[in-house]
């Protein structure tokens, strides 16, 4: 864990350890109820759950006659980063803004920190931090004025706002600025205090639409580095992002978005082997070893040209030492055996645009 | 955390902003520190001159207008604030963050009207005040404490009206500038009320402007109910333009005219349209929803009786009129006749009779749609208390009253209900508007008044009115002749 991991709290993947039922009295049961009325809308905003941190089935929204999102179907776990992805307008924001609880579906239902975005509004906020698709700062105010009162309307002491926005604006290297007004920040350093606002309550959940847009490179990874460390604490985030790069480095799993639907959800690996075919391995050799595809009559060769080929390896533990045995035995001199290495970048490009070849009608 | 105390962080926030900007605070302290002096120094000066021509006469009626003006100035910018509360945010993307905090509605919306209060408020009682004080040291005259009071009140519940209104408009506009153009439907209003009260101050009818100040406060009350009803997060966020749209506004008015109201409420499938159901569905669960307003209609009809009763007793004939009165049936069809002319040459036919009624009945639904459903008795109240007064004034000269009032039964058994049921459903449009059926924005909830009100006006009302007509013109006379021995 990071020495910076106190600014994000303990972990939360644990949750309050009790004794099982016992004689089939529901004593579990009966303290959950407890927990959930007594303690959690006074003191904390960690209800006891024992689904997943978020839970979206079919959900859907419309403004007028004018469907911004169709199906949206999603579920991330405790701890969990799923990042979002999209070409403009395939409802990400709308998304987002229906899990923070500010639109309420038009259709579906959707669950967060265990709370119903359409029945428990008010809870739903309290747990959920949202950075916005723009930082939207308000500009004739400090950064400590600012926090205060952001922290006010989540419910924060005066005490715990100032220590907490201490601490936050020490991580973000936003302490020296502190008693600058909001108007003559950068757009990185604006970013950065929206970021600072949405972490500001401790939430438990996680909603960044764009959390890395506008930064340079340091504050940029600064941000991704954050966001590893709230994964650690617990936290469960929800990222947009147009940045694949950094989608794939965040990412637990990526769904993407399109024409407001899920059309894939899974791990960038997975996802590259869902729509790219199993992996690509590449063998480079010296010497015999041209009848390649003679070798091997159950590998799928991609490619070929004298001294090198690639293949499709469904099984790499598998497959790869029986070509590199069949190499050996041909007389070859095997100098590299690898993966290729294949964008997040094929994989969305493929989805976005297959989708849009296709004709799919909104 | 209890609302109040969010809102009220709100509040301190804007406040804030407000009191950082240079361009709010030049006017505010313009207006409540030196404008005062100013009106002070041209009112010494205007007396002074006024004086030589009608010693005494002007200077009474000058001193308190010159109070209200000196009140009203700084509320003058209060609408600056205001409009921009909500939709200034929009634009400048702050409203989002604003909203993804746990804040309940009523706190948002009270915590943006108080801060767009304070300042103004502050300025005006500040004003008035610094007036008052400083006034007798310079012209030797000054305002009287109650009459302070009272100006102060008009001046606090002007204010809030117009914050109030304008609160209203910029949490349902998508521009600072929709928002500005819609600024005038506060502003003109406002002025007509400023010149009204100006008015009542120089006839010095002085427990009038109690009642205007309790008017004010009426509507302020129902002005933030209403912005409260209407204040929609969603909207705030999802709109993104205004534009008048005809076809959907002409369609959704179709809709709510095929469903049933209640079916149109819950959202749920609504039976087949037929003319059965129309009349065995629609229009008992219109009528049902108007009881409310029914009430209200009630009480003016009796209230427009009894002071029309009332007022004949202040104002009897002249005792020379009620000797030249004479009832034969001769004499009466000669008044009648005179009376006709006078009206120029107006026929008594059952169109005539007809037209003057629907007039009468569209008016209540216009004057509803226009005053939050309060005007849309003021037909009734007026017809009710005409008649009070004839009667009335009948009684006064000893005519037999009952005789009298027999002769409106025959097709006031029709027409009274008619335009009862009228005013209440119109009234019900109006008032709706307060306080809006949940999902519905306010262009909905005027268009289900809206078809509410012409299928009663179409299935019950037009017929009744029409019947009346006849019977008025073909009953009512034969009647009034056998009545009176013709």
């Amino acid at each position: 864990m990071s020495p910076h991991s106190r600014f994000f709290r303990s972990d939360r993947r644990a949750g309050p350890q009790f004794c099982a039922p016992m004689d089939g009295f529901p004593y579990l049961e009966l303290f959950k109820l407890w927990y959930n009325t007594a303690v959690v809308r006074q003191d904390t905003v960690f209800p006891w759950r024992d689904g997943p941190m978020i839970e979206a089935v079919g959900l859907g929204k419309d403004f007028g006659s004018v469907t911004a999102v169709r199906d949206v179907t999603l579920t991330i776990a405790e701890g969990e980063v799923v990042v979002l992805l999209g070409p403009n307008g395939a409802g990400k924001t709308t998304t987002v803004r229906m899990l923070a609880a500010i639109l309420r579906p038009t259709r579906g239902r959707a669950v967060v920190a265990g709370y119903d975005v359409a029945e428990d509004a008010v809870e739903v906020r309290r747990r959920v931090g949202l950075l916005t698709e723009f930082p939207g700062l308000y500009e004739r105010m400090s950064v400590l004025d600012y926090l205060a009162f952001f922290g006010g309307l989540h419910g924060l002491s005066p005490a715990s706002c100032r220590a907490r926005g201490e601490e936050l604006l020490h991580r973000f290297g936003l302490w020296e600025s502190r008693r600058m007004r909001l108007g003559e920040f950068s757009k990185g350093m604006r970013q950065k205090v929206a970021l600072v606002r949405a972490l500001l309550h401790d939430p438990p959940v996680l909603l960044l639409d764009e959390p890395t847009s506008a930064m340079d490179p340091s504050s940029a990874r600064l941000v991704r580095d954050c966001i590893r460390e709230l994964r650690a604490g617990g936290h469960t985030l929800l990222v947009c992002t147009h940045n694949l790069a950094e989608a794939e480095e965040l990412a637990d799993r990526i769904a993407v978005i399109r024409q407001g639907r899920i059309i894939a959800l899974d791990t960038p690996q997975g996802l590259r082997r869902q729509l790219l075919g199993p992996p690509l391995m590449e063998v480079r050799w010296n010497g015999s070893g041209d009848n390649f595809a003679g070798m091997l009559d159950n590998v799928q060769i991609a490619a070929q040209g004298p001294g090198w080929a690639r293949f499709f390896s469904p099984q790499p533990e598998q497959i790869n030492p029986q070509v590199l045995h069949r190499l050996v035995a041909a007389g070859a001199e095997v100098v590299t055996l690898s993966e290729v290495p294949r964008s997040l970048e094929e994989v969305y490009l493929h989805l976005v645009e297959v989708g849009e070849e296709a004709g799919e009608s909104p | 955390m209890n609302w109040f105390r969010q809102s009220l962080l709100i509040s301190r926030r804007e406040l804030k902003d407000s009191l950082t900007d240079w361009r709010i605070v030049t006017p505010v302290v313009i207006l409540t520190f030196l404008f005062p002096w100013l009106v002070i120094l041209a009112a010494n000066a205007g007396i002074d001159f006024l004086e030589r021509y009608s010693p005494g006469l002007v200077s009474g009626q000058l001193v308190p207008f010159a109070t209200m003006i000196v009140g009203f100035f700084p509320t003058s910018f209060s609408l600056v604030i205001a409009l921009e509360s909500f939709v200034g945010e929009k634009e400048r993307n702050t409203l989002e963050s604003l909203l993804s905090t746990p804040l309940p509605d009523q706190a948002l919306y009270m915590g943006k009207l108080l801060a767009a209060l304070a300042l103004p408020l502050l300025g005006s009682l500040a004003a008035i005040a610094l007036f008052a004080l400083n006034l007798p040291g310079i012209t030797g005259l000054s305002v009287a404490p109650d009459l302070l009071v009272q100006i102060a009140c008009l001046a606090v519940t002007l204010t809030v009206g117009m914050v109030a209104g304008a609160v209203v408009v910029s949490s349902n506009t998508t521009s600072v500038r929709a928002a500005n153009l819609l600024a005038s439907f506060i502003v003109i209003p406002a002025m007509l009320m400023l010149t009204f009260q100006s008015l009542v101050v120089a006839w010095n009818a002085r427990p009038a402007l109690w009642m205007i100040a309790l008017a004010q406060a009426v509507a302020d009350a129902a002005l933030i109910r209403m912005g409260i009803r209407l204040f929609n997060r969603e909207n705030l966020l999802a709109r993104t333009i205004d534009r008048i749209d005809l076809r959907r506004t002409w369609w959704t008015l179709k809709r709510f005219l095929r469903e049933e109201p209640a079916a149109t409420l819950s959202g749920r499938p609504s039976a087949p349209l037929t003319v059965g159901r129309l009349y065995l569905r629609d229009l008992p669960q219109i009528l049902r929803r108007s009881g409310g307003a029914a009430l209200v209609a009630a009480a003016a009809l009796l209230l427009g009786a009894v002071a029309g009763w009332g007022l004949a007793r202040f104002y009897p004939l002249p005792s020379q009129a009620i000797e030249r009165l004479e009832w034969s049936p001769e004499a009466i069809r000669q008044s009648l006749f005179r009376f006709r002319e006078a009206l120029g040459g107006w026929n008594w036919t059952p169109l005539a009779i007809f037209s003057q009624n629907l007039r009468a009945v569209l008016l209540s639904a216009l004057f509803g749609l226009v005053s939050f459903g309060v005007a849309a008795a003021a037909p009734l109240l007026l017809t009710s208390g005409l008649a009070g007064f004839i009667l009335g004034e009948a009684a006064s000269i000893g005519f037999p009253v009952g005789t009298l009032a027999t002769l409106l039964w025959p097709h006031g058994l029709l027409e009274i209900p008619a335009v009862f049921i009228a005013a209440a459903v119109a009234l019900k449009m109006g008032a709706s508007v307060l306080s809006p059926p949940p999902e519905m924005t306010l262009g909905e909830t005027l268009l289900l008044g809206l078809a509410n009100f012409l299928k009663v006006f179409f299935l019950l009302v037009l017929p009744l009115l029409l019947v009346a007509a006849f019977v008025e013109v073909y009953i009512t006379p034969l009647i009034a002749l056998q009545l009176l021995g013709g």
